[in-house]
């Protein structure tokens, strides 16, 4: 650091802090090379991973997840990729119908709030890969669904996964607009009532789990903590 | 052997005085003063965003329920007081506590237990909804736990930029006693400057798996992506080689980050990178508030020097010294005028 010392004209008389003992240097070094490790663990247990990584990753977990750690800081990694959105139909008791989408740039306002709502259907999306457990994308289905009911009175709510892909630099020459019908597509996620009961489609349902819409690159965004499941 | 046991004595004695000197030098806390304010500021904001929707995300029939969350962190050891709010009013009282501690701790009151409520309360509100959370959150969580760290041994009249520095030195004399270097301010910053390495060279790292960002195209798809734009980049597709340059110079820059930061000539160039690249997170992908936080935590780089050289002139006029800073910094400003980014 490059804090000048105090000169003459100092009156440091409001508690300068006596250099720390070699005892207490030893106590929180100790501590530093801890925390430091775990912070480089962290992102280090982010698979694909080693086995050693992962094993000192049971070792820092319970640190690492009670300090909001755990993070990969995989930022658009490995590489950009398609945005999710989640549409939903609701279903009343005098017959009528409403829908919605979430995120929604005009009604989610300021952009921040607009971020929480896109960070709901990105992270639902990472349980509709091929490959994950299905109990995950029914948990976070069932969760946004009941919310849904409750919040407009709803007597039974569809949702539907919406992927929406980034077209190639070859296709906006071409005269593509962001907004192409070819770059969506859907998947259902069922559609639950208010009494508890849901139509599941065969993708949620468990030994079942394989994707009806493209994957268009890698997996992206968002940032997630290690997977542990 | 005499030579080996020379080398490696050598190393732990040279290896020691400089992990001393890098850990437990008392630093100016001018510069954790005006992170307190800046962080402070952007928690509050954060949290205060919330409460346009609190009830949906933290509520008793939230977007993200029991069920889910208990899933996602079955083996964890995440906790949160708002699991204990069970009806809106309670939420709503301590969402209310909890913005009126965030603006104290941003001010610098009580700032010695507010800094450590603040970071419970980001990591509350983080762990209770941790699905709608993003890059933003974790940058708040460290910043919060490191500027905490500082206030454990910062006095409060010692706190540079603070009225706890406003409030204890009222029936003093003027000038202002200094404010005194403090060895938790050291750590603090240094704990800020380690984890934003790590955080720039996994972010790097993480990149080359994709083939986006070694073929010069992975700008392209985040800007063409219409969930994030917040301006149209779409012209770019008539410039493919500014897209491989920025796609290229990203990487890079976060790669190198934890290499070219530390040195006294490299750091001005690799901090200057930082604002296009964060700036251009906030005017185009539409995280102002992401880009805004990565690029307060990048001033931890910046010596107390400069931003004394910066801010004291202001508040001295304004507050007089009660907020500014002690006189031999102001006068040793001058003689510091040519190495204020170094250390």
């Amino acid at each position: 650091m490059e804090t000048p010392p105090p000169t003459s004209e100092s009156a440091p008389s409001a508690g300068i802090l006596p250099a720390w003992s070699l005892r207490t240097r030893w106590i929180v070094s100790l501590l530093l090379l801890w925390h430091l490790s775990a912070v480089v663990v962290g992102p280090a247990a982010v698979a694909p991973t080693s086995g050693l990584m992962a094993s000192l990753w049971d070792w820092y977990q319970p640190y690492l997840d009670a300090l909001y750690l755990n993070h990969g800081y995989h930022f658009f990694a490995p590489e950009p990729g398609p945005s999710h959105l989640i549409r939903y139909e609701l279903g009343f008791a005098d017959g009528t119908e409403k829908s919605g989408l979430f995120p929604h740039k005009t009604q989610h306002q300021p952009r921040l709030l607009y971020h929480r709502h896109f960070m709901l259907s990105e992270h639902l999306s990472q349980f509709a890969e091929p490959g994950t457990p299905p109990e995950y994308l029914l948990a976070f289905s069932r969760s946004y669904a009941s919310h849904l009911l409750v919040e407009h009175h709803a007597q039974q709510v569809k949702l539907i996964l919406v992927r929406h892909l980034i077209p190639r630099p070859e296709q906006v020459l071409a005269g593509m607009t962001l907004t192409d019908k070819s770059l969506y597509f859907e998947r259902p996620l069922g559609t639950f009532r208010a009494d508890g009961t849901a139509d599941l489609p065969k993708q949620i349902t468990p030994a079942n789990d394989s994707p009806t819409i493209p994957d268009q690159t890698a997996e992206r965004l968002p940032e997630r903590a290690p997977n542990r499941r | 052997m005499q030579l080996l046991r020379d080398y490696f004595r050598d190393l732990i004695q040279t290896t020691s005085a400089n992990w001393d000197r890098f850990w437990f030098t008392p630093a100016d806390p001018a510069t954790i003063g005006l992170l307190r304010i800046l962080v402070g500021g952007m928690i509050l904001y954060t949290h205060a965003v919330w409460s346009l929707n609190l009830n949906a995300f933290f509520g008793p029939h939230a977007w993200l329920n029991r069920d889910v969350v208990g899933l996602m962190q079955r083996d964890g050891y995440q906790w949160s007081y708002l699991w204990l709010c069970e009806s809106p009013a309670a939420l709503w009282t301590v969402h209310g506590l909890a913005l009126a501690v965030c603006l104290l701790f941003m001010l610098g009151v009580w700032t010695r237990v507010t800094s450590i409520l603040t970071c419970l309360i980001t990591l509350s509100y983080a762990h209770r909804a941790p699905e709608a959370m993003y890059g933003l959150d974790q940058i708040n969580g460290f910043l919060s736990l490191y500027l905490a760290v500082a206030y454990l041994g910062i006095e409060p009249r010692g706190s540079a930029y603070s009225l706890d520095r406003w409030m204890t030195s009222r029936n003093l004399p003027r000038p202002l006693p200094a404010t005194s270097p403090s060895i938790t301010a050291n750590i603090a910053t240094r704990l800020i400057q380690v984890h934003m390495c790590v955080l720039y060279l996994f972010a790097g790292l993480s990149k080359l798996q994709g083939e986006a960002w070694w073929d010069g195209t992975a700008i392209w798809g985040a800007f063409a992506n219409l969930e994030y734009q917040s301006l149209d980049m779409l012209w770019l597709v008539h410039q493919p080689w500014l897209i491989n340059l920025m796609t290229h110079v990203t990487v890079v820059w976060e790669i190198t980050y934890i290499a070219l930061i530390w040195g006294r000539l490299t750091r001005p160039i690799v901090l200057a990178l930082a604002i296009p690249v964060h700036l251009g997170i906030c005017c185009f992908l539409g995280m102002m508030t992401f880009g805004s936080i990565m690029l307060i935590a990048n001033l931890a780089f910046v010596s107390p020097a400069l931003i004394r050289g910066l801010l004291d002139r202001n508040t001295t006029r304004k507050f007089g010294h009660a907020l500014s800073g002690p006189k031999w910094l102001q006068s040793s400003r001058k003689q510091n005028a040519g190495s204020k980014t170094s250390r």
